[in-house]
């Protein structure tokens, strides 16, 4: 079992996808968190009834987003990590090292956590 | 030891495999073989716990695959030659399954080194060539250090030099008393590599034995022209060869040139043509493979 979920962490790193979407992760929680920086310090001003956030308001609602949006990476890491062994036939050789389908169902879903 | 025993497996309606029962020694290279859509890679995915049979067993060593523990260290497989992450370098593949194999990334060198792509393993699998891919498929069989080998058309994509590597690799590996089972749908590719042959047509076997005798089955017969053909026939009723006329010449089996030379010659009986010709290993396979039509 550790073996098994040292080998998906394999798996995850050895491709480039990984950096990939982790830059991405960084540059659209970066994004968000601006706009949401902004939009709830100067949105009164653009739109007259918007609520105007100060102080530890406005850290507390742009430092959540990420809890509240970053979500779907852990997602997206497990769904393509999924898909990209069917697409290039790897689960031919994953299931060749480990037969046991519950096994590596349970690892295989498990590997986005960390 | 390998034993499939009354194998079926049902596509739908489709007979992919058809009751098929054989068995591979250890210590030996067994090839086998068939047409395309013949079941090869069926059967071999059954062996291998990929896919449940309709009806029988494959088993390994007495036990299915999936009840194997740690399987990759008693069976190594390298089934078709795609299945690798593009954007993985050649080390890096064999890194991925090291862990559950259960040995060391020095292993997985190792191996690469073996099948000559050491100066390739940092390389993405992406820019590999056919028989580079191939090589590293069998690198990654060979990981587990296995006692069974089953390869599926491991020769496809290699170039002669590759062939004959892959000949004395598997050789090497039967001579040291490991099972090998190796697919290919030409007779010709692995003819040389082989002990044994394992036939199969539409899902059923159509013969099994050792390469020597599968080459008794391929009869020879000469080919002789005479200006003289009613001498000719006389001298081959004489003998009591069997013969045919076909366009101009005359057909005898089951003798040699050298045979039908000297009796023309002790007769004296004028010849413009006499070819010995054999069946080819090749004919036989195919006759073999198409007679079951039948």
């Amino acid at each position: 079992m550790i073996a098994a979920l040292q080998a998906e962490w394999r798996k995850w790193r050895t491709t480039r996808l990984w950096w990939i979407l982790l830059i991405v992760m960084a540059v659209y929680m970066a994004f968000i968190g601006a706009v949401l920086a902004v939009s709830s310090t100067f949105g009164s001003a653009i739109s007259p009834g918007m609520p105007t956030l100060v102080g530890e308001a406005v850290a507390v609602s742009v430092y959540a987003s990420g809890n509240g949006l970053g979500y779907v990476f852990p997602l997206l890491v497990g769904a393509l990590a999924m898909t990209s062994e069917f697409r290039y036939q790897t689960i031919t050789p994953s299931l060749l090292v480990q037969p046991n389908r519950w096994t590596f169902l349970a690892t295989s879903s498990s590997s986005p956590s960390p | 030891m390998i034993a499939v025993e009354h194998l079926t497996k049902l596509f739908g309606l489709v007979r992919a495999v058809d009751d098929l029962s054989f068995s591979v020694r250890p210590g030996a290279v067994t090839g086998f073989l068939g047409p395309n859509g013949a079941g090869k890679t069926t059967t071999l995915r059954v062996l291998l716990g990929l896919v449940v049979p309709t009806a029988g067993t494959a088993t390994i060593n007495q036990r299915p695959y999936r009840e194997i523990r740690l399987p990759s260290r008693a069976v190594g497989a390298a089934l078709e030659a795609a299945s690798f992450h593009p954007g993985r370098t050649g080390l890096d593949h064999l890194r991925v399954y090291a862990p559950q194999i259960g040995v060391s990334d020095r292993r997985c060198q190792e191996l690469l080194d073996l099948v000559g792509l050491s100066d390739a393993a940092k390389r993405r699998v992406g820019g590999y060539s056919m028989g580079m891919r191939q090589r590293l498929g069998l690198a990654a069989a060979l990981l587990g250090d296995p006692a069974v080998l089953v390869l599926d058309e491991p020769a496809n994509g290699l170039d002669p030099g590759g062939v004959l590597w892959l000949r004395e690799l598997l050789r090497r590996f039967a001579a040291e008393g490991r099972t090998v089972l190796v697919s290919s749908h030409v007779l010709g590719e692995v003819q040389q590599t082989v002990d044994d042959v394992v036939i199969i047509a539409r899902g059923r076997l159509v013969h099994a034995s050792s390469l020597a005798d599968l080459a008794l089955l391929a009869r020879r017969h000469v080919e002789v022209v005479s200006p003289d053909h009613d001498a000719l026939h006389r001298l081959l009723d004489e003998h009591r060869w069997t013969y045919a006329d076909k366009q101009g010449l005359v057909v005898v089996d089951d003798v040699t040139s050298a045979q039908v030379g000297a009796a023309a010659f002790a007769a004296g009986l004028e010849l413009h043509g006499l070819t010995q010709r054999q069946l080819q290993l090749e004919d036989v396979f195919f006759r073999l493979t198409s007679d079951s039509s039948s």
